[in-house]
């Protein structure tokens, strides 16, 4: 067969869908162009008037693609020409490869035209950025052109064929996400997406679909008349697909959600104190069965706080103009002995506005009738480290009776008895540490703290804690303890680091890099938000990691590092402030959504509190 | 006369409001289960998504679908007016176009109810994006009515979608509020609005009542006028 | 009331600059079988749809039953019954659907009527519409014209595609349900051994203007054909109504309208031999009407 007059029939049969394509993704960029010109900057699109072609030109080139098939293959018309002795195959390619290039041609147009005349005006450069916009407009296009040009094939019916295709382009590009079924993590270990899978993807299944169109122009299979089962059966798989995708980026279940009001600013975390929750140093949180209650919290907890703000308002240190500062900063570590509820704290006085440390206590505290009585107070003071070695390190932990705290240089143990006193047990120096190398194939020192009153899985957990998370110290651990295996875990931008400690000696914990959960594309799209995950612990074998916008709780026990579930939203107006693990898994967190003006015309931040279901 | 062309209507363009239906509504679903946007977000987005599908779904074939089968001749011949045929289509496709907004409104207010954003936001909502549906909807009529190829049809749906637009970009950069007024698209001004100001919506109100009589008026009498099928 | 059923005066019309119709004068009296003949794309379904209202002409007038048809095309279009060529109907209706439905366009239906046909012309309600074979699907369309008994009843083309026994049967059919009841039928079509032994009216149309029109009857005693061989000095284009006229050596044909003895007079003065007459059938005299008035009359030899 002659291929020139063939050509030339399938270049004229297109002609008027074809201007009317151009037509409509021409229009804006040249709307742009006259505007621009008429405000006396010069003919040319710019950014601005692209948007339009951008999203109207996958859909164009699926209806040039169901326009080029609908012309020769409806009814009478595919049997005009298959009564002719013309080979199928070489019609269909002829067809198919016209209308592409058609199609593709169009669509760049827009991007042409917006390119030349920002070069000759020299205005909004953009160079790199229009080549990578057209490349993947262009790929994106050939997807919806071929999947469309097959689906008229079977269908026969332009505007349902169109629809059918689109949705089933739709679909290819959420594929990645998708595809692995069976499980919902699965994918941060064999799939993480990248535009080598998309390129892939897109090229791959446009093939595809030419591939099935010559079989399916040859052999004539058709949809015949109306498509309900089709549809409905496509609804279904859509419907099925969505809900299976929906797992992968589904956030946890809220169990219960409440709306709370504060004068007291954003900063707001959670308190457990004893078996109680408190939220904001003001409200007493309740859960059961997933539902929240929150209640006003009792008296000497509203006031603790400026019990310990006003302690150096005390005569002999306020006469020196002293600053306290106090560990745990805000409120105590409460701990219950024998039905009677204490509080100890480590107390730090310095110069005002000034890194000279004067005095250092560790007390403790009494709870009694809705007040807090001073129990015992030990003089730490020598701990300090000499204005000329400027050493000084400040933390502390409550573990069983014992409390650990660094001082200064020093790294102290204290015991506390059953009537809420502190003895102090015994006083080792501290080990400077290193900088941390970051070369995963390196083992990594990491210096251990010299006291023999707790058990040595305390004292490195301690260590390690106090290395990477100082300032979370108090009540979170980034160790995992199971089945005399030391583990830790860290969270990075690209991915969960699992580390083991291999051995250790007086001086030094000795850990390795195991393996590694990487983020995957989802995960990472939203990197370039305020979503880090700056504050992650270990509780109950499971790594919970926050940041502004995101909660993600992972599995760390199992072989591969899994992820249960995360919590995530896309808006500005959205900031976890922080979460807490309850008794039965499920977790609590607050979200500070913005302000609201009250009446009075004072402002209050608002915040929502949600109960989360226990990933599991 | 006028209920069984209503009738005929409503059966051929029933899957559309089931398939629409269980659609937008699997997506509200969808959408409110996954939560990575705020409900209110959602809901807008969902209402978006819907003001500009659903329209196209029901223009689609609905008079070139006719006359692409011929069976527009067999209507033709019965001694009915022809804006009657006109309106009996128009009339189906609008009930159904409302009944596939009033599953979303519905389903949204059962999905978000006491969750972040009050139910009236979503309703209200729905409801402005559903209006805006229906004058694209007539406008898609108004243009695709004497197609009488799908694809044909396809192209006007698009050309009135970038034709409004180019109108909403011009109001919007040379500031002429009027013009924007009258373009579908300035519903954005007023999402996630739960009581919009009184003056401004009735100028809305207005605007958009003569947006849709013109639309209905130019379809009606393009189709009425419709000869080359014939 | 008048006695014609259709009456079209000087009726033009032209899609664009292209003119089908140009100064058609027809009338088809009331309670006949009119055959509306015509070659393809001569404008019959042009002027048919000009009589449904379904267009405007550009000028004349045309009337059905005394009523403008343009002006009163609703009034027209209850009273009489339609038959397309090809019809195309919804698919997803079931017979005893698409019966109810068009029911509904007219005042006086006639259910027990249709049931009637139903079952006369062997249709089952519960079919779907795109399950009919091509005869039922005429079967159909022919129950849809006549369910409201209109006083004149259009066939456009209603056999097409139709194999010759289903035409007959369905031919058979229309008469015996339309001639018992004094309805006017309207008959186009391009096949004339179809219409032959059913028309009583005829009329030709051609290039947009009716060619010949008149009782069949009439036509054919009055369409004459004579072979002789002419005078050297004969002037054949002077010989009253010349339909056609083919030469064969010294012998020439002529097809002649409207003889009578004042003619066959002429033809003996212009002969040089005894002539020979005969009668036409109804295709000879469309083929003389049609093709024989396009070629130019020839001048015998010599």
């Amino acid at each position: 067969m002659k291929l020139g007059p063939v050509i030339h029939q399938q270049i004229v049969q297109l002609k008027w869908h074809v201007l009317a394509c151009l037509g409509l993704v021409m229009a804006m960029p040249l709307e742009e162009a006259v505007m621009n010109a008429w405000q006396g900057e010069g003919f040319y699109a710019g950014r601005l008037s692209l948007f339009i072609p951008i999203i109207a030109a996958p859909l164009l080139a699926g209806l040039i693609a169901c326009a080029n098939v609908q012309a020769d293959l409806d009814d009478k018309r595919y049997l005009f020409w298959r009564s002719r002795p013309a080979g199928v195959k070489t019609f269909m390619s002829i067809k198919f490869l016209i209308g592409m290039v058609t199609a593709l041609i169009i669509i760049a147009c827009p991007f042409v035209f917006a390119f030349v005349t920002c070069q000759i005006v020299q205005t909004e450069k953009n160079e790199r950025e229009f080549f990578v916009v057209i490349a993947v407009f262009q790929l994106i296009s050939l997807l919806t052109y071929s999947v469309c040009f097959f689906c008229n094939v079977l269908i026969r019916k332009t505007a349902r064929a169109w629809l059918v295709g689109m949705a089933a382009a739709c679909l290819m590009m959420v594929l990645p996400f998708i595809l692995p079924f069976h499980f919902k993590d699965i994918v941060g270990d064999v799939l993480v997406v990248t535009s080598a899978v998309y390129l892939s993807i897109t090229i791959g299944s446009s093939a595809l679909a030419f591939a099935l169109s010559l079989v399916a122009a040859d052999r004539n299979w058709h949809l015949h008349t109306n498509l309900k089962g089709l549809l409905w059966a496509g609804a279904a798989i859509v419907f099925l697909l969505a809900m299976l995708f929906s797992r992968q980026v589904a956030n946890i279940k809220v169990l219960d959600e409440i709306k709370l009001e504060s004068g007291w600013g954003w900063d707001a975390p959670f308190y457990r104190i004893d078996d109680r929750l408190y939220f904001h140093g003001r409200q007493e949180i309740q859960t059961s069965d997933g539902r929240i209650k929150v209640f006003e919290a009792a008296d000497w907890f509203k006031t603790e706080r400026s019990w310990t703000v006003n302690d150096h308002n005390r005569p002999d240190h306020s006469e020196q103009k002293l600053e306290l500062r106090t560990y745990p900063a805000l409120h105590a570590i409460y701990r219950r002995i024998n039905g009677q509820l204490y509080a100890f704290a480590l107390h730090i006085y310095s110069k005002r506005g000034m890194i000279e440390y004067k005095h250092a206590y560790l007390r403790s505290f009494k709870v009694l009738n809705d007040e807090l009585f001073p129990v015992s107070t030990l003089d730490v003071s020598e701990c300090l480290a000499s204005e000329e070695d400027s050493f000084n390190r400040f933390a502390i932990r409550l573990i069983d009776d014992k409390i650990i705290a660094f001082v200064g240089n020093q790294c102290l143990s204290a015991a506390v008895n059953e009537s809420g006193e502190i003895e102090l047990l015994d006083r080792e120096p501290l080990t400077r540490y290193h900088i941390l190398q970051k070369d995963r194939n390196r083992i990594i020192q990491i210096p251990l703290i010299k006291t023999d009153t707790i058990d040595f899985q305390e004292r490195i957990r301690f260590a390690l804690d106090y290395t990477y998370k100082p300032s979370w110290i108090v009540g979170d651990s980034i160790v995992d303890i199971h089945n005399n295996t030391i583990r830790y875990y860290l969270v990075s931008d690209q991915d969960v680091a699992r580390y083991e400690v291999l051995r250790w000696d007086d001086d030094y914990i000795y850990c390795r890099f195991q393996s590694a959960r990487p983020f995957t594309f989802l995960e990472q799209l939203d990197r370039g938000r305020s979503l880090r995950l700056e504050r992650y612990f270990i509780r109950n074998g499971k790594l919970y990691a926050h940041g502004m916008q995101k909660l993600m709780v992972f599995d760390v026990r199992s072989e591969r590092i899994r992820k249960l579930g995360h919590w995530e939203r896309l808006t500005d107006n959205f900031g976890i402030t922080d979460m807490e693990v309850l008794e039965d898994g499920n977790l609590v967190m607050a979200v500070s959504t913005g302000w609201h003006q009250h009446t009075d015309g004072v402002h209050y931040a608002t915040f929502t509190m949600y109960v989360l279901k226990n990933p599991e | 006369m006028f209920r069984q062309l209503l009738w005929k209507e409503w059966r051929e363009n029933l899957w559309k409001l089931v398939f629409c239906g269980t659609v937008r509504v699997a997506f509200a679903a969808l959408l409110f289960r996954i939560r990575l946007f705020p409900d209110a977000a959602n809901g807008v987005i969902i209402s978006f998504v819907q003001m500009l599908v659903v329209p196209v779904v029901y223009a689609l074939d609905i008079f070139s679908g006719e006359m692409s089968n011929r069976t527009i001749h067999l209507l033709f011949k019965f001694p009915v007016p022809r804006w009657k045929i006109f309106f009996s289509k128009y009339l189906v496709c609008v009930l159904g176009m409302s009944l596939v907004f009033a599953a979303t409104g519905l389903s949204m207010a059962i999905f978000g109810h006491e969750r972040e954003a009050p139910t009236g936001l979503l309703v209200n909502n729905t409801l402005l994006f559903g209006v805006v549906a229906v004058i694209l909807f007539t406008w898609f009529c108004a243009f695709a009515v004497q197609s009488r190829s799908e694809a044909g049809s396809l192209v006007a749906v698009f050309g009135v979608m970038i034709g409004w637009g180019i109108i909403f970009f011009w109001s919007l950069v040379c500031e002429v509020p009027w013009a924007n007024h009258f373009t579908p698209y300035s519903i954005f001004f007023w999402a996630f609005r739960e009581v919009p100001e009184w003056f401004r919506l009735s100028s809305l109100i207005t605007s958009h009542i003569i947006a849709l009589t013109a639309a209905i008026a130019v379809a009606c009498y393009r189709f009425v006028k419709v000869r080359r099928v014939l | 009331m008048t006695d014609t059923a259709i009456e079209i005066k000087n009726l033009h019309f032209s899609y664009g600059r292209r003119k089908v119709l140009t100064g058609v004068n027809l009338n088809v009296p009331k309670g006949s079988i009119f055959g509306f003949l015509g070659r393809n794309g001569a404008g019959k379904t042009t002027l048919i749809k000009t009589l449904l209202g379904l267009q405007k002409s550009s000028a004349g007038t045309a009337t059905i039953l005394g009523m403008d048809c343009f002006a009163h095309a609703l009034e027209v279009r209850k009273r009489i019954g339609y038959m397309a060529e090809d019809q195309q109907m919804y698919g997803w209706m079931t017979v005893g659907q698409i019966i109810r439905w068009v029911g509904a366009f007219y005042p006086n239906w006639d259910n027990a009527f249709t049931d009637r046909l139903v079952d006369m012309l062997r249709l089952s309600k519960q079919t779907k519409v795109r399950a009919l074979s091509k005869g039922q699907n005429s079967s159909l369309a022919l129950l849809l014209a006549l369910g409201h008994h209109p006083e004149l009843v259009i066939l456009d083309d209603p056999t097409l595609g139709l194999d010759p026994i289903a035409r007959k049967d369905f031919l058979r059919r229309v008469i015996d349900l339309l001639q018992s009841n004094g309805v006017t039928v309207f008959f186009s079509s391009h096949l004339l051994y179809e219409i032959e032994p059913v028309a009583d009216h005829i009329a030709i149309l051609d290039d947009g203007v009716i060619r010949k029109c008149g009782k069949t009857e009439m036509l054919r005693e009055t369409v004459r054909k004579f072979i002789f061989t002419p005078k050297p000095e004969a002037d054949l284009a002077s010989l009253p109504g010349l339909l056609d006229l083919t030469v064969a050596g010294d012998n020439i044909a002529v097809t002649l309208e409207q003889c009578d003895a004042q003619t066959r007079h002429k033809i003996r003065e212009l002969s040089q031999t005894a002539m020979e007459e005969s009668a036409l059938n109804l295709d000879e005299i469309f083929e003389a009407c049609v093709i024989g008035n396009k070629t130019p009359a020839p001048q015998p030899a010599g």
